[in-house]
């Protein structure tokens, strides 16, 4: 169910999203939170740090992949881990580079919500790919509040209850309470 | 509430979110990767860093998968089609954009892939049975563009539409269930060209699509101020010879040895050789933990 107070905060994801511009790709039905969820290992509070982009083969798919590494700050489900490796799609090796639109452009140093898959071979990727993507955009006085990811693909059928109407322009703690009772319906 | 009120009480918020994040105007995508280094943006959104992505050629060739969809009953020779009218709408365009796509012999392989010495293809293909990405298979078609990255010039395109999880329809859409396969590609040939999303609401290029609707068909202005700005009159251009990067391979053929080494980047104020081979020794961890279990298993 969809409160007042949500569709509230949903205008000011709105008003917020006029100050973040955002240039995307590709096209992906909108996952709404508890979608999002059921695919999320764990759900952090993170700074890309490192990253090291390979070809690989992946779904028998010869590609350019990128290895991020993250320093977890807050853990709000899942197992918290210190630094977490998380794949990601597309990079750069040598001259050539991939872009696979649509994927989330894990930015250095850019603190971001993440909503990261469960762990495979030590491995995590972003959940939902570039939907699963929340920079942080931190002013010297305001607090810290969520934006859409830059990476975002053509949203389909995009509603008040998509995940990423209701996470952007939420400062951290109300995006927190959002996911934990998100999470609590989706049991 | 129910979902479909709850939709027109949100219109609103949902109309000022998604027309609004960029200004207005097309973005061209460009060689800045986020992962390696800072991409600045303008007020429009566009990255501003970066050499921005084109063809080089006058003339590309594309290929269909072969075997079509058979879930949705959509065979090569309609997707070739569909692919040929898309592209065709593009160079349209009132500036005649200086490119011209031709479709190649369909392909035997369904790979998205770029061979640095060997032939390749720009495939178009569905896949009917499993969605490799981690996105709860609510992609509707994924492109993957190579380039290189000194020149900006685009060597390589490959498009994965998911027919696993979505009702993809060759004709007009009859529902909201349905979504019409023609603006799908429409839109996806655009960031083929060169294109990332605009924040004008009625173009193609757009970041936002009903289904049910076959709004993504016909391009808009600024579809056309993008396309025009990759493909002037003026650019040089070479003979037209429509054929994939290294020749042209309708199997997927496959040459290159899996590693062409790795290159690092460091978030700024950490030390970079030092944190680098970390990681490095963090993945071959990794990885070996993950080919140990499998052993294991086996
Ligand atoms: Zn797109």
């Amino acid at each position: 169910m969809l409160t007042r107070r949500q569709l509230l905060s949903g205008l000011g994801a709105a008003a917020w999203s006029l100050q973040a511009g955002v240039a995307r790709a590709t096209t992906a039905r909108a996952l709404d939170l508890p979608e999002l969820l059921r695919l999320s290992g764990a759900v952090s509070v993170a700074t890309p740090i490192e990253a090291q982009s390979r070809w690989e083969r992946v779904g028998g798919q010869r590609r350019i992949v990128t290895y991020v590494r993250l320093q977890l700050e807050q853990t709000w489900l899942g197992e918290p881990e210190a630094q977490p490796l998380v794949r990601t799609l597309g990079g750069q090796v040598g001259d050539t580079g991939q872009v696979v639109h649509g994927e989330a452009p894990l930015a250095l140093g850019q603190r971001a919500l993440l909503f990261l898959t469960p762990r495979t071979r030590e491995l995590r990727s972003v959940a939902g790919m570039a939907q699963g993507h929340y920079p942080l955009l931190e002013g010297p006085r305001s607090p810290a509040r969520l934006t859409q990811s830059p990476g975002l693909p053509t949203l389909v059928d995009v509603d008040a209850a998509s995940a990423v109407v209701r996470l952007s322009g939420q400062r951290l703690d109300d995006a927190s309470r959002l996911v934990v009772e998100a999470a609590r319906e989706a049991r | 509430m129910r979902r479909g009120s709850r939709l027109a009480a949100s219109g609103l918020a949902l109309g000022v979110l998604l027309v609004s994040a960029t200004a207005s105007g097309y973005c061209r995508t460009t060689t800045c990767d986020p992962r390696r280094q800072a991409c600045p943006r303008d007020a429009q959104g566009c990255m501003t860093g970066g050499i921005p992505l084109a063809w080089p050629e006058a003339c590309v060739g594309f290929s269909v998968q072969r075997d079509g969809s058979v879930k949705l009953g959509i065979d090569a020779g309609t997707l070739r089609g569909i692919v040929t009218d898309a592209f065709a709408t593009w160079q349209a365009a009132a500036c005649a954009p200086t490119i011209a796509w031709s479709p190649l012999e369909d392909a035997s392989c369904a790979e998205v892939q770029y061979n640095s010495q060997a032939p390749n293809a720009n495939l178009w293909l569905f896949r009917d049975e499993v969605w490799p990405y981690d996105d709860g298979g609510k992609t509707l078609a994924l492109t993957t563009v190579t380039y290189n990255l000194k020149t900006g010039a685009i060597y390589d395109a490959d498009v994965e539409l998911n027919a696993a999880q979505n009702l993809l329809v060759a004709r007009d859409p009859r529902g909201p269930r349905e979504v019409d396969l023609r603006s799908i590609v429409t839109h996806e040939a655009g960031h083929v060209l060169g294109l990332a999303h605009s924040g004008e609401p009625d173009a193609v290029m757009n970041e936002r699509y009903r289904s049910g609707t076959t709004s993504l068909r016909e391009l808009t202005a600024d579809d056309v101020s993008g396309v025009c700005a990759i493909y002037p009159a003026d650019r040089p251009l070479g003979v037209c010879r429509p054929v994939p990067r290294h020749g042209f391979s309708p199997s997927c053929a496959t040459e290159a040895p899996l590693e062409e080494g790795g290159c690092c980047s460091v978030a700024p104020g950490r030390r970079r050789g030092s944190e680098a081979l970390a990681l490095a020794a963090l993945l071959g961890g990794a990885l070996l933990a993950a080919t140990r279990r499998r052993a294991r298993r086996a």
